[in-house]
């Protein structure tokens, strides 16, 4: 029955809720038939003779009118769907009877309505409801194996492990006995259970402090679930903040980076990486299903958020404070996403959507060739220019020269370049902006094994889609390599431009399943994510060795990037849980893999000659006296991680006296294994070629690859430091032992050592630079062990209040790639990102706060944090080479302190006035944090000894500046209604001044301006919920990033320090009257017509997104 | 069921194959087909502005002397076989010449041209030198503004300092009128340029003649009120050894990169010689 009710939803609605409408067709349009002599209204006196043999039923319904003069309604659509044939041989059978032999087994019923019968369709009967929740103790832990008992009809259930329960019921009001030894047993009234729908009711069970006292409490249904709420909320042994699937539902996110920063205390550098209390990405550890998340970005130590939809997800906790149980350190914080594993009740969604962006969609989009499969996130081969075993033609091979004075032959370049491919692919083109799609079909099954035991199975799959397509248009760009002022103060021409076009196809798949019982529990969790992700930054403008003039610099230069990367992220785990006895044994075995494929990434720059009739744009190709890549060259970029990872804890709880206390040991181990393999594959021409390039289109360019006139010649100019590798492993293990203690009522106390091995053995380590190749990187790495203690106490004086106090020592490691020598020019930074080696920071956290809990889902918090960093790591803009713009490496500095204040409130607005009843269902929410720090830096000199041998040492930077990544202020405010058909949400975050890339002086130090980004959403149901509508509206305001350098113009040097020697920047310089660290625009000089005022050195706009999507749930 | 999901998949694959025909793009940059080495234009411009547009494409504004400013602006590219150069005037819109090059042309020479801001010229007119007399007219641009100027021969007696800041210490100046209240925006008619006789009033010191433009109300020197930026870069005739000269000296006032004017002089009759 439940079939056909999925299958046929609309025909239950007209049967069931239109019936008088059939009726009425039923009597106009279809077989009415009327017996011409009704003979009795009582079908039980009147016999007939029958004679069926195989008749449909609506044979055997005519025959029967016919013989029992009886007059019969049917409704001809209705009849045909029933199969039964009918075989009925009787004389003297009576009408009723012979109605409900034809009836029988079939979806029909009769009904006697005056002088005639109606045939019509059984009504459906009334599917189970359910109960489930999570049985927790009044600390939070789950209690597994407790009762459940409906006072009603005597049936039950128990938790499993994990302390959760479902009992399937009628539809009705009950009341539930939840029991366990050695708690207080509890009643709760009033629990109503609806058709097909889950109640959800979590309970916190009170400790029997009274012995074996029978005492039984009491309370409503609503009591009941606002302590259970309670308890998950405040009885966790660490500071942690959360947000839950069903708020992740009620905003626009797409995908985990752009949910993060709605957490208090979290912000997002745009929207891929995490900032935790003002601490940067590198310091936060992503964990997906309890297992740690590679890095997806080779040269910075991050996890890219935006890989994992929001659909798939469950929870994001975000925990603050540390305790010795949680296998990797961090600082800032342990950002724990759960997808769905076992769902409560079956389910099976399809949902679809669209979204336009006002900056993208219908406009021109600009990119390279594309593959027939990028909509599906997959490379059609068109892409594949990178064959192996490439001739390297470094000192090999000169065009110049003859074959004779030549090691490698033209033929064979020649050769070499065929097998390459032609330049088809390269060449901005321009395509029409398509609004994004996304689709996502979910599938959760449960499968209850016992019906008077926990037995329970369950799996959740989902397979999402997602189309994106966007326009990030750049209206200033003045970083690193670019002109980084305007050559005239009043030109408004001047100034570099340009748009960074994203086209990502994203295909998530996920398959969680698990067994409970009682006492045991395993789930499975893997998840596969292909992400075909493709950049291309298109930038106009003067660079800083050539800024604009009135004669040859007159048009700015193109600067071309294209990035196609291709990311598979696959992780499978198997964990469990299993209680025995008062030993609770948890372990979990996880293996991860990331791919990433950078395939045919290509920079190209083109020249702007302004001739007699037009600007002419040409591709310039490289030389071979390059030290380098040159301006044109075409990249392959393969990286590869596996990781490995174990856990296994136990846990004993016993007694001492009054008091419960739980010991928990346990250990870990991580091994990474990562390889990186880049080929760089310039394209140039000879010093004296006469290849007219201006002529020939860039596509066309593999057509003068045949060297057979070597001189007049594109080639593809292999070199070895541009096409190496880089491998590493690390190895990772842990030990810990901790203590949890439930002294009095309402004080804990968690406390324990971790000890902590860690290993980084770089395997090869090539230079990607000329410069590089003989340069090397000193690791300061002097500690394979460190101690970590931890202690985590919590007082609750009263029953809604917590009061929290923490001290963890953490040392965060080294990313695998982070000791490198590699680099890389990041078109969007105007740099190079290199590295100059990095080692472990050890940290040690300090916490307080008070929580108070004044309702249901209310909240009121406050928090106090501080931590100290020894030797944290940075990103920096360096200029060794002193020429101006220096490239961002990332280096780590003498120590940093960090301390702040988080506050978060959410409230009901039911208490503004009670003859309003939606003001209940009105949440308002907000946090707010605020935060300082303070870095002491130091900047590494190398020095040769007059034995030659290579040293280094660290000049100290007596005056503190603010450590990488900060923000000292940043604010998130909302309003929701949740209806039970209408939704609204509006949502408002703040976050200010942030450090985007610190250094030694100002002119380094770059920073994001304020940047307040509003959203909104309505949301609608319709049928009974089954389908959901949304709009999304983001970034409301049209938001731009905006970042900023405080420009040289801005200070001048102080009287007297002219001549002084070794003086940092704050003995030399101060600030000029009405310019501070922050922003100031400035103004123009009228008399030198310069600009005086900070750098805006970026500005990115990111467009209003307007998405739709409809949700059906069958 | 089968149904909802045969809908949901045939609405992806009509996506995905109305999308991925798309896979190739329109190249942005234009193709060549071919460059001419030997374009060039020249001419003068005056009263009001020259647009230059190449196939309905403005390129280029032309005010004053009109020349190629890179040395890669001799150069025509050709998208097609022809190219149509037209010059408008920038306060009417209205075509004052137009001119088709073809791409199998060897040269493509715009003829030099004059523009006085109301009529179209092929050259600049001007009289034959009348003996050993210097003739001039002048040309004050009203940019620089509307007051009335004076174009004078200062005869400056000077020495040599070398250990003062400015080292050349004018000890006497002598003042020859050319001509008196110019009006900006008109053509003077031409004047005759005296011969400067002037005698030394001081010994050890030099003569040398300049000639300058100064307000005629103020008399203050015409440009940031200073004589070296006032200066014209005109002949002078000198006594018994100059064969006669014409000379239609055009001057713009015109503000510069570091916000200070300075003054932009041409000789009409070398942009336009016989």
């Amino acid at each position: 029955m439940q079939n056909v009710v999925q299958l046929r939803p609309y025909i239950l609605f007209i049967i069931m809720r239109c019936s008088f409408i059939i009726l009425a067709i039923q009597l106009t349009f279809s077989g009415i038939l009327l017996a011409s002599d009704v003979k009795s209204q009582n079908l039980d006196q009147v016999k007939v003779n029958l004679s069926l043999n195989k008749a449909t039923i609506q044979e055997s319904l005519l025959t029967l009118q016919r013989k029992s003069g009886i007059r019969i309604s049917f409704f001809d659509e209705l009849l045909q769907k029933e199969a039964k044939k009918i075989t009925l041989n009787s004389s003297n059978i009576t009408a009723g009877d012979a109605l409900r032999k034809i009836l029988s087994g079939t979806k029909l019923n009769y009904r006697l309505v005056k002088d005639f019968i109606i045939i019509d369709a059984k009504p459906i009967p009334a599917k189970p409801g359910r109960v489930s929740g999570k049985i927790t103790d009044d600390k939070g832990q789950a209690v597994p194996g407790a009762s459940v008992r409906v006072i009603e009809t005597g049936s039950g259930a128990m938790s499993a492990v994990d302390g959760t329960y479902v009992l399937n019921l009628p539809p009705g009001t009950y009341t539930l006995e939840f029991s366990f030894i050695s708690f207080q047993t509890q009643r709760v009234t009033g629990v109503v259970v609806t058709e097909d729908k889950s109640t959800p009711l979590d309970i916190a069970l009170k400790t029997d402090t009274k012995g074996l006292k029978d005492v039984v409490i009491t309370s409503g249904y609503k009591k009941a679930s606002v302590a259970g709420l309670y308890a998950q909320q405040k009885n966790t042994s660490n500071l942690s903040d959360g947000i839950s699937g069903d708020q992740i539902s009620a905003t626009p996110d797409k995908h985990v980076g752009e949910t993060l920063k709605r957490i208090t205390g979290v912000s997002t550098n745009e929207n891929r990486k995490v900032v935790i209390r003002g601490i940067a990405e590198r310091y936060n550890v992503s964990l997906l299903n309890g297992s740690t998340l590679p890095s997806t970005d080779v040269q910075e130590r991050d996890f890219e958020f935006n890989l994992i939809p929001t659909s798939l997800v469950e929870n994001i906790v975000v925990a603050k404070s540390i305790t010795a149980d949680m296998p990797y350190g961090f600082a800032g914080g342990l950002v724990q996403i759960t997808t769905k594993s076992v769902p409560e009740s079956n389910f099976l969604s399809v949902s679809a959507g669209t979204s336009f962006n006002s900056r993208t969609t219908g406009k021109e989009f600009l990119g390279y060739g594309r593959g027939k499969y990028d909509y599906l996130g997959f490379d059609d081969g068109t892409r594949d220019h990178f064959p192996k075993d490439l001739l390297n033609l470094v000192g090999k091979f000169d065009p110049t020269r003859s074959d004779e004075q030549n090691e490698i032959k033209a033929a064979q370049v020649g050769e070499q370049n065929k097998r390459i491919g032609g330049t088809e692919r390269l060449g901005a083109r321009r395509f029409d902006a398509l609004p994004s799609q996304n689709y996502q079909l979910s599938l959760g099954r449960t499968y209850a094994l016992s019906s008077t035991k926990e037995r329970r199975l369950g799996f959740v799959a989902s397979l999402s889609y997602r189309n994106t397509q966007t326009n990030d248009y750049v209206p200033n760009m003045r970083r690193g390599d670019w002109s980084h002022e305007p050559t005239r103060g009043d030109d408004p021409t001047d100034v570099n431009t340009g748009n960074i076009y994203g086209f990502n196809t994203t295909l998530g798949l996920l398959l969680n399943g698990g067994f409970k019982t009682e006492k045991h529990q395993i789930n499975t969790y893997n998840l596969y994510t292909r992400i075909f992700d493709n950049r291309f930054s298109r930038y106009t403008g003067w660079t800083f060795e050539n800024p604009k003039n009135d004669q040859d610099m007159k048009y700015g230069g193109i600067l071309e990037d294209d990035r196609p990367k291709f990311t598979d992220l696959l992780q499978n785990k198997v964990s469990g849980t299993h209680q025995l006895n008062s030993v609770k044994i948890e372990w979990g075995l996880a293996r991860t893999t990331l791919k990433s494929a950078e395939r045919d990434a290509i920079s190209a720059s083109m020249g702007a000659r302004e001739i007699g009739n037009t600007v002419l744009y040409v591709y310039q190709p490289g030389t071979v006296s390059d030290p380098g890549a040159g301006p044109l060259h075409r990249d392959e970029y393969l990286y590869r991680e596996n990781n490995l990872e174990a856990v296994v804890s136990a846990a004993y709880d016993f007694k001492l006296g009054k008091t419960s206390h739980t010991f928990k040991t346990g250990a870990n181990y991580l091994k990474k294994h990562a390889f990186y393999d880049w080929q760089v594959l310039p394209i140039v021409k000879g010093t004296n070629s006469t290849v007219p390039i201006e002529l020939i289109p860039i596509q066309d360019w593999g057509n003068y690859m045949s060297m057979e006139n070597p001189e007049n010649s594109l080639f593809y100019f292999k070199q070895d430091y541009t096409s190496n590798k880089f491998e590493a492993k690390s190895v990772n293990t842990g030990t810990f032992a901790m203590l949890d203690h439930k002294l009095l009522p309402g004080l804990r106390l968690v406390w324990g050592i971790r000890a902590e091995y860690f290993k980084l053995d770089t395997l090869i380590n090539s230079a990607s630079k000329l410069a590089d190749k003989n340069s090397r990187i000193f690791f300061a790495e002097d500690k394979d062990w460190y101690f970590l203690p931890s202690a985590n106490i919590t007082y609750s004086p009263l029953k809604d209040l917590n009061l929290r106090a923490s001290y963890a020592k953490a040392a965060v490691r080294p990313g695998l790639m982070e000791n490198s020598r590699f680099s890389r020019f990041n078109p969007n930074y105007g740099s190079v990102v290199r590295s100059n080696g990095v080692s472990s920071t050890i940290i040690d956290n300090y916490d307080a706060k008070i929580e108070l809990f004044p309702g249901a889902g209310e909240l009121l918090s406050v928090a106090y944090f501080y931590k100290y960093f020894d030797k944290p790591a940075e990103y920096y803009r360096l200029d060794n080479e002193n020429n101006g713009r220096g490239y961002i490496s990332i280096a780590n500095s003498d120590w940093a302190k960090v301390r702040g204040w988080e506050f978060e409130f959410r409230k009901s607005l039911g208490f503004v006035y009670d003859r309003l009843p939606f003001l209940k269902d009105v949440y308002i929410s907000g946090n707010l944090t605020l935060q300082k720090s303070e870095v002491r830096a130091r900047e590494v000199q190398y020095e040769t000894t007059p034995a030659g041998v290579d040293t280094m040492y660290y000049k100290y930077l007596k005056y503190p500046r603010a450590l990488y990544g900060q923000v000292p202020l940043l604010y998130n405010a909302g309003i929701r209604y949740s209806g039970k058909k209408l939704g609204l949400n509006l949502t408002y975050n703040h976050a200010g001044y942030k450090t985007f890339i610190t250094g030694i002086e100002p002119a380094y130090v770059e920073y994001e301006r304020p940047r307040s980004q509003m959203d909104a959403q309505i949301s609608y149901k319709f049928l009974k919920g089954k389908i959901e509508t949304k709009l999304n509206i983001s970034n409301l305001l049209d938001a731009p990033f905006r970042y900023f350098i405080n420009d040289p113009t801005t200070y001048e040097q102080k009287p007297g320090t002219e001549n002084g020697l070794g003086l940092e920047w704050n003995d030399k310089y101060a600030y000029k009257f009405g310019f501070t660290e922050k922003f100031e625009e400035g103004y123009v000089d009228p008399i030198t017509n310069r600009r005086v005022g900070d750098r805006e050195t970026s500005t990115r706009y990111v467009g209003r997104t307007f998405s739709f999507s409809i949700t059906y749930n069958f | 069921m089968i149904k909802t999901y045969k809908i949901f998949l045939a609405v992806i694959l009509t996506i995905f194959l109305f999308s991925s025909c798309e896979k190739d793009g329109t190249n942005i940059i234009p193709k060549i087909k071919a460059i001419n080495n030997e374009f060039s234009i020249s001419g003068f411009v005056l009263g009001d502005t020259i647009e230059q547009y190449f196939d309905g494409v403005k390129m280029r504004d032309y005010y004053g002397k009109v020349r190629m400013t890179t040395s890669q602006q001799n150069q025509l590219a050709f998208e097609k076989d022809e190219i149509n150069m037209e010059l408008k005037s920038k306060s009417t819109g209205k075509v004052l010449y137009q001119q088709k090059f073809n791409i199998n042309d060897k040269q493509n020479i715009v003829p030099g041209f004059y523009y006085d801001g109301i009529t179209f010229r092929k050259g600049y007119q001007y009289p034959d030198p009348q003996g050993d007399d210097y003739t001039a007219n002048f040309y004050v641009d009203k940019k620089g503004g509307s007051a009335p100027v004076d174009i004078n021969i200062e005869v400056l007696e000077y020495y040599y300092d070398a250990t003062k800041p400015d080292p050349l210490i004018v000890v006497n100046t002598t003042v020859i009128p050319i001509v008196e209240n110019v009006k900006p925006g008109e053509w003077t008619p031409y004047v005759k340029v005296q011969v400067p006789m002037v005698t030394q009033q001081q010994s050890g010191t030099e003569l040398y003649p300049i000639v300058v433009v100064r307000d005629s109300k103020t008399k203050d020197y015409y440009v940031n009120k200073s004589r070296d930026y006032s200066t014209i870069n005109m002949e002078i005739p000198y006594f018994g050894v100059s064969p006669g000269k014409v000379q239609s000296i055009n001057l713009n006032k015109i503000i510069g990169a570091d916000k200070n004017f300075f003054l932009q002089s041409y000789d009409l009759v070398q942009i336009f010689p016989r």
